[in-house]
């Protein structure tokens, strides 16, 4: 069965993740050093040093041990798009000590050249590539492979028959992960140039200025833009809602389980390392209980029955992947 | 003096956009394109087809000119409906040049059209380009992190072309040239990049994109879904966006968002243009604006 992978941003959050069935931890780590040598807007991973990161080695391995003990493993991002050439040796030599000495399991990348240097130094790390890196066809599979990527996580924006493609004639050669849960993007993200440590661009501004955008060319938008609203809104997981039960809305891929199992989707990810522990904690229930029915036989589509919100579940909007509307 | 192309859409903006020039250099007056790009870096919808490619072929070919094939991201299905466009652009120019924005698209092309001449598109250039950086906030972090003693200046801009070992990996591929945009603050001329062709689009850069478009989802003929029907709301022209953290002009064109360069910017690329031996993209035609050269007048400029 797929693998669930979670995440973690605090070390007290770790023992409730693996008490509810995670089978993978993933994380990001911001060390001072970093801050001190790169300065503040250039993040050492796509979240927020803040909110999404550990901040110290201590705690990196503790979670390792705790993961380890309980049969789960811990994946770190390092998924910043492009770093400057002056970090390259300094993230090299984190990479070494985070597998070598503290027995992280993998690595997740996203800059090409951080790629490159890695297949050429001698570094002993299993890769996988982050969903910026962008890949969506099944010959871009071959060209990370060659850069010694063993997983690779599949971009939101890609339809379900696309991925159908890339998985069942890839899956032999290369793990696949999926997004499961949480988290829209209006951008593609293996497009986007824009810096997180500004702010989201997509999700700055009020309501009435979507994207913050304070002018739209009138004759060209009028009443269209509800419609871009709406899509924000649920693309921020329905304006960071939850329902009276506690599970929480947002993007969803739950009711395409059953064809990610069939294709051979190795794991689904539950995104949301700066999300609060409630929302991490509830939403890999909701995927656990998934899963479980799925062992049982039962189809994913029941799915639609735990979330019990059949206007957001019918509007399509909360599908990262709109064809699963109907379940 | 830097090569020339321009981006267009239709075979008849090729005259036109010809008898026009670009403008810009000094004194020198008006000056002719040499090279014509088509196709779409963003958008699989917005690739000409088969008969398409030959016609533009037959245009540039009459009037001396050299012609590019941009390509966007695409689904293994999409590329396999893109065989016929690669395949009348072979049988026209088997050295043809074709600019690839995914390492997919990049391998199959070079997988199976081995003699086109390959070039890496913006799309492959990462870093940060978001416009709400401020070119003065450029200079003043310029200055702190040179006070700092800091290794790296985050304003300092460096994209994915300018790591370490990508230039002699491309080579290695086979590569001929890079294309880029400059970023919205920062840096105003590309680094020269030995042995390697390299490539400036203007006066836009574009900061993000998306397999959703939005411009067709807001029009409501989409459902802010991927690879959706598309009414080409797009061909009506690009959609103005106004951003109080942003100084620079912004809009939307299609699925992917752009800024206009600042005065000063400008001005640097022309003055290095000039000077340099790099191609410089006008797109201002493809992105349904009026030609680029015609806004390029001194006064656009600034003092």
């Amino acid at each position: 069965m797929m693998k669930i992978a979670a995440p973690v941003a605090d070390l007290r959050e770790v023992e409730m993740l693996l008490h509810n069935g995670a089978d993978e931890l993933y994380c990001g780590i911001q060390l001072p050093t970093w801050a001190h040598l790169f300065g503040d807007t250039l993040w050492m991973n796509r979240r927020s040093p803040a909110r999404g990161n550990l901040c110290d080695w201590e705690s990196l391995s503790r979670i390792t041990k705790a993961a380890h003990k309980a049969g789960a493993r811990v994946n770190l991002a390092l998924n910043t798009a492009c770093y400057p050439q002056a970090a390259t040796a300094h993230l090299l030599d984190m990479i070494r000590k985070s597998v070598g000495e503290i027995g992280v399991d993998a690595v997740i990348i996203s800059d090409v050249n951080l790629l490159h240097q890695l297949a050429t130094a001698d570094v002993d790390a299993r890769i996988h590539l982050s969903s910026l890196g962008g890949c969506f066809n099944s010959p871009a599979v071959d060209f990370f492979r060659e850069l010694g990527v063993r997983r690779i996580i599949l971009p939101r924006q890609l339809r379900l028959d696309e991925m159908a493609e890339i998985v069942r004639s890839k899956c032999n050669e290369m793990e696949f992960e999926v997004f499961a849960l949480n988290d829209g993007c209006c951008f593609e993200e293996g497009f986007c140039q824009t810096a997180h440590a500004l702010g989201p661009f997509c999700l700055s501004g009020d309501p009435s200025h979507p994207m913050g955008f304070v002018e739209i060319e009138e004759n060209r938008s009028g009443e269209n833009l509800a419609r871009l609203r709406e899509y924000l809104w649920f693309q921020n997981n329905c304006g960071s809602s939850f329902q009276e039960d506690g599970l929480p809305n947002g993007p969803c891929a739950l009711c395409a389980f059953d064809a990610f199992a069939e294709w051979g989707v190795k794991a689904v990810k539950i995104v949301g390392r700066e999300a609060s522990f409630h929302r991490k904690m509830a939403g890999l229930q909701l995927v656990r209980a998934v899963i479980e029915e799925m062992e049982k036989g039962r189809s994913a589509a029941v799915a639609r029955r735990f979330r019990n919100t059949p206007d957001l579940c019918n509007s399509g909007q909360m599908c990262y992947f709109k064809e699963c509307r109907g379940g | 003096m830097t090569e020339i192309g321009l981006h267009v859409r239709r075979p008849e903006q090729i005259a036109f956009g010809n008898a026009k020039g670009l403008t810009g250099f000094g004194d020198r007056g008006a000056v002719g394109f040499s090279r014509i790009y088509i196709g779409d870096e963003f958008c699989p919808l917005r690739l000409p087809h088969g008969e398409g490619v030959r016609l533009f072929f037959r245009e540039c070919r009459e009037a001396g000119l050299g012609l590019t094939l941009l390509t966007p991201v695409m689904s293994d299905l999409q590329l396999e409906r893109a065989m016929p466009i690669f395949s009348a652009l072979f049988e026209c120019a088997p050295e043809a040049e074709v600019v690839a924005n995914d390492w997919g698209v990049f391998c199959f092309l070079k997988r199976s059209f081995p003699r086109f001449s390959l070039a890496l598109g913006r799309l492959l250039d990462r870093g940060d380009k978001d416009p709400r950086h401020r070119e003065t906030d450029a200079e003043t972090d310029a200055e702190s992190g040179a006070e700092s003693g800091a290794e790296y200046s985050p304003m300092a801009w460096s994209g994915t072309f300018d790591g370490a070992g990508f230039v002699e990996l491309m080579r290695r591929w086979n590569v001929r040239r890079l294309e880029r945009d400059l970023p919205p603050w920062g840096r105003s001329t590309p680094a020269p990049v030995s042995d390697m062709g390299q490539a400036v689009y203007f006066p836009y850069g574009c900061f993000t994109a998306g397999r959703v478009c939005l411009t067709s989802s807001m029009s409501g003929s989409g459902r802010f879904a991927p690879a959706d029907p598309c009414g080409r709301e797009c061909e009506k022209g690009p959609i103005h966006l106004k951003h109080p953290k942003s100084e620079l002009s912004l809009m939307a064109n299609g699925n992917a968002l752009y800024y206009r360069y600042s005065p000063t910017t400008l001005q640097r690329l022309m003055n290095a243009a000039e000077a340099g031996d790099f191609r410089l993209i006008d797109q201002g035609l493809s992105l349904g604006q009026e030609a680029s050269f015609m806004p390029l007048k001194k006064a656009d400029f600034g003092p």
